[in-house]
């Protein structure tokens, strides 16, 4: 206990740079409205006494000190005080007690406090007693009269149903008790300095509602001791204290700790504090939150006030009642705003049954109002990838948001991310304070770019301080020395740059979004899987079905062309002419319906038949598709010509070899000019890095090209855009493999034509990886499922 | 069943061509064929799996009809009931048949199918054409080269298992 043996009372100096170390509690005196003795028990022996024990028994404290108690008391009320003495021990609460003395001078009575020095042995435990007298101008009250003006109080605090009213009670009542000029609460805020919230004054007097005082106007061990005790009473600030005598006691050797006692005197640097502010009597009522101060009610008189035990203890219940009611309210207020905030939130949930994310952006952007007031935000930016991002209300401008985003991405421990000052992080934010101060982001994704921002503007704040908190202890240079000021000085900071700051219910509110976001990307995700399945299942069933009737369609076609040849080789004699060139043409239209039934097999066979893919230089691949055109290449004066190089490609060799073979036969077939050219090469996109990956190839010729309005139909199997005689005839099929085989390499074709000039066809390859990447065909990822 | 016009003995010499096909115009497109290159052949025909294993067996109404032991069968895939893979996989499984020439006659231009029936122990795979007449020059060489050329297996029935020595022997006695 005795760390602070070399502390004086006399000759001490204390100001605010050393006051938060400054020893209150074995200040080693006490006010003067009451008296204090250290007893030993059970032998009752008296081992300090405060001095000003002469005006309340009649004894000076030489007189007391060595001497039993015992002597001046009765047996039963030995007793008692053994009684409350125990009762203290056990519930660590100072407790009270009427006691008579009976003195020279007639029998005294007493109220007495008494609580127990720690433990120093088991056979003997030391109590402090504190004695006060009934005042004079009030006669103590009789119970049922306490009871009935004290229950009223009780009631009205007990009814309030908001923390402002809980408080605006509080002041109200504790005034009307207690008979204090001024009554106000005070409340711990952030940062640690303290916010008045509640008043009650005389009318003369200015009002402290509204401001702020700083941090160190509570130092650190006074918090402790306001936590410990819940009410601190000055009766009369400048009356000077009682030393309490001997400063050690003979039995601990230490000072005697006056951490539970009322009567504790005053630290010179508070007396200095008061006295400054013209305060003559103080008062004090912690209001205590999970053990931490949460703030005071404080009352201040400009004359010397006094308080009887009983007030006293109504003052202190009330503490304790406000206390207990505290945390309900607060999470009351909560829980309200987190009920408004997620009434807006179940708006915006609505809006994620979109099929997809751009009908989610329009219904977000119709919904602006729910999307922002879901975290009380004033602007909003949502980023989807690479896109630009949609921009709601109050936002930075434009191009600030893509640092923004990454910097929310990048908190990677984190999914959602706030500040209330982004230009600490970014300086340039400071030029549009204004529109947007502070920011409260979520990484929708784990892993892509889909980012929600809200944006609060800067709330410029004035924070009307009771004194200047620049001037507090911790700022002042080493040597300087503060000494407690002299007035309230009004002082007016403000705050720029800073935003509200974000509330833990705002941000939990933006990690359900993003749950249910995410839960959303899932859910897509297994229903674009499921709708690919059944796409491909039914693909399948179309091309076995394809399969299957045209292998069943060819055996009766067959043997229709077949008995026709037979009537011919067998009736030759017997049929004219016209009968003759009939079958003849009955057996050309078996032969074209062949044709056609020889297409559609090899178009499902396309679609059923797995790719085998491999790494084929697409060189190859058109030169063995000449190889096997090399006659009709001759026959019709075509020449085909590879511009500059041509990748290797992992793909189906065989059925790339296709693509090329019926493109050439197409710009052979389509083609009137003598001298016939087909020149084939790939063309750079301009762009990102997919481009090199998935180069553009191309097939061009100086055919007869196609009329653009017939764009669409090029494609579709079967559709001939000119005669069934004319260009060599064909089943109308080539292209249609062509882009079958094509859309099962993940790939696109499409083509640019000139009338009477050429056409140009041109493909992509998706499932081909360039080989000189080093990744293996069978990791190659499969096609993205994206909800866009 | 039999399409001899006369009797069996009188053909005992000359080679036996079984042709496994339901359609009749098929059958008929054969046989037009078969006649025009000049083959000596005698072509039996049965219309569906088990009609030619029954064929094979001598049995059901080959109990009393000449069915002799074929040097070649032509096999069409798209039989009703079991189809002709599912024939040419019994008859190579057979021991007694398991040696002859099996040449499928189909229309199945599907890879799947051709790679089917080699695997399956086919010796050759001819494609049915829409012309008929694109028939003749493939049984013409089909006739020259396995009724021609080719030395085929006697078909003398031999136990699994059995060592060659004991075949030797079988045939002294």
């Amino acid at each position: 206990m005795s760390t602070f043996n070399s502390w004086k009372t006399a000759g001490q100096t204390v100001d605010l740079t050393n006051c938060d170390r400054e020893p209150i509690h074995l200040i080693g005196g006490v006010q003067p409205h009451g008296c204090l003795l250290v007893v030993q028990f059970p032998s009752g022996k008296i081992l300090q006494a405060s001095e000003n024990c002469v005006s309340f028994m009649d004894l000076p404290a030489s007189a007391l000190l060595g001497r039993s108690i015992s002597g001046w008391i009765n047996p039963r009320d030995t007793q008692r005080l053994g009684d409350q003495l125990q009762a203290s021990i056990d519930s660590k609460e100072v407790k009270p007690l009427k006691l008579s003395l009976q003195l020279s001078g007639g029998v005294r009575d007493y109220t007495v406090s008494i609580h127990p020095l720690p433990e120093v042995s088991i056979e003997a435990s030391i109590a402090v007693l504190e004695f006060e007298t009934s005042l004079q101008s009030e006669p103590l009250l009789s119970f049922v009269e306490f009871y009935d003006q004290f229950t009223s109080s009780i009631f009205r605090i007990q009814q309030a149903a908001s923390l402002h009213d809980l408080c605006e009670s509080a002041v109200e009542e504790v005034r009307s008790i207690t008979g204090f000029d001024r009554v106000w609460i005070h409340r711990v805020v952030e940062g640690g300095h303290l916010k008045v919230i509640a008043e009650r004054k005389r009318d003369d007097q200015d009002a402290f509602l509204g401001l702020h005082f700083p941090e160190s106007d509570i130092p650190k061990q006074a918090r402790r001791l306001f936590a410990l005790n819940r009410l601190r009473l000055i009766t009369e600030v400048k009356a000077p204290s009682s030393p309490i005598v001997p400063e050690f006691n003979p039995v601990t050797g230490d000072r005697l700790d006056l951490s539970k006692c009322f009567l504790r005197a005053v630290s010179p640097v508070h007396v200095e504090y008061l006295s400054n502010i013209q305060v003559e009597a103080s008062m004090s009522i912690s209001l205590v939150k999970d053990g931490e101060l949460w703030g005071l009610i404080s009352c201040h008189h400009d004359s010397p006030h006094e308080l009887d035990y009983q007030k006293r203890a109504a003052c202190e219940f009330i503490g304790r009642i406000i206390s207990l009611q505290i945390p309900g309210l607060e999470t009351k207020i909560k829980t309200e705003a987190e009920l408004r905030l997620r009434v807006h939130l179940l708006d915006v949930l609505k809006l994620l049954s979109a099929p997809d994310v751009r009908t989610l952006l329009q219904g977000i952007k119709s919904q602006e109002e729910d999307f922002l007031a879901m975290v009380e935000a004033e602007g909003a930016a949502f980023c989807l990838r690479n896109e630009p991002p949609l921009l709601l209300g109050k936002t930075p401008p434009r191009e600030a948001i893509s640092e923004l985003v990454n910097h929310v991405m990048n908190q990677s421990e984190q999914p959602v991310y706030a500040t209330d000052e982004i230009a600490r992080i970014f300086p340039h934010a400071a030029d549009w304070a204004s529109q947007a101060s502070g920011m409260l982001g979520v990484s929708l994704t784990p892993d892509e770019k889909y980012v929600v921002i809200w944006f609060r503007s800067e709330q410029m704040q004035t924070i009307p301080w009771g004194a200047d908190p620049r001037k507090s202890a911790k700022n002042l240079a080493s040597g300087e020395k503060l000494t407690p000021r002299k007035s309230f000085e009004l002082w007016d900071e403000i705050v720029r740059g800073k935003s509200t700051p974000w509330k833990a219910s705002e941000k939990q509110i933006a990690l359900e979004f993003r749950q249910a976001f995410m839960m959303l990307i899932a859910d897509r995700a297994k229903e674009m899987f499921r709708l690919n399945q059944e796409l491909e299942r039914s693909n399948q069933e179309l091309d076995s079905f394809a399969y299957v009737a045209s292998h069943d369609l060819k055996e009766p076609l067959r043997g229709i062309h077949t008995y026709a040849t037979f009537l011919i080789e067998d009736y030759a004699d017997k049929l004219d002419e016209d009968g003759k060139h009939k079958l003849s043409r009955l057996m050309t239209m078996t032969g074209r319906m062949n044709a056609l039934i020889e297409s559609l097999l090899r178009l499902s066979r396309v679609g059923r038949i797995d790719l085998e893919l491999q790494p084929t230089p697409l060189r190859e691949a058109v030169e063995e598709a000449c190889d096997s055109l090399r006659t009709c290449l001759t026959d019709t004066h075509a020449n085909v010509t590879i511009l500059g190089e041509l990748p290797t490609l992992v793909c189906d060799r065989i059925q790339i070899t296709e693509v090329f073979h019926n493109l050439i036969v197409n710009a052979t077939k389509y083609n009137e000019i003598e001298k016939k050219t087909i020149e084939i090469g790939t063309v750079q996109q301009g762009g990102g890095p997919e481009s090199a990956e998935c180069p553009v190839f191309f097939v061009r010729d100086n055919g007869i090209g196609i009329d653009l309005k017939h764009r669409d139909l090029v494609f579709q199997i079967f559709k001939r855009l000119h005669a069934q005689d004319k260009y060599g005839g064909g089943s109308g099929a080539g292209l249609t493999i062509v882009r079958k085989i094509i859309e099962r390499h993940g790939g696109k074709i499409w083509f640019d034509s000139s009338l009477g000039h050429g056409t140009t066809f041109y493909f992509t390859l998706r499932s081909g990886h360039l080989t000189n990447h080093p990744s293996n065909p069978a990791d190659a990822p499969p096609p993205l499922t994206r909800i866009s | 069943m039999i399409s001899s016009k006369d009797s069996a003995k009188a053909f005992a010499s000359r080679p036996v061509i079984l042709h496994v096909e339901d359609s009749e115009m098929d059958h008929e497109a054969l046989k037009r064929a078969l006649h025009k290159v000049g083959t000596i052949a005698q072509l039996f025909w049965c219309k569906n799996v088990d009609d030619a294993f029954d064929y094979l067996h001598h049995s059901g109404p080959y109990d009393q009809l000449p069915a002799p032991r074929p040097s070649l069968i032509l096999l069409d895939l798209n039989l009703p009931g079991e189809n002709g893979t599912s024939f040419l996989q019994r008859l190579r499984k057979t021991p007694k048949f398991s040696s002859i020439v099996v040449v499928v006659l189909s229309s199945s231009s599907n890879p799947i199918d051709i790679e089917r029936c080699y695997d399956l122990g086919a010796n050759a795979y001819l494609l049915k054409t829409l012309d008929p007449r694109e028939l003749q020059p493939k049984i013409l060489s089909l006739a020259q080269f396995w009724l021609g050329h080719c030395v085929l297996p006697s078909g003398q029935p031999r136990e699994v298992g059995e060592s060659a020595h004991g075949a030797v022997q079988g045939t002294h006695a």
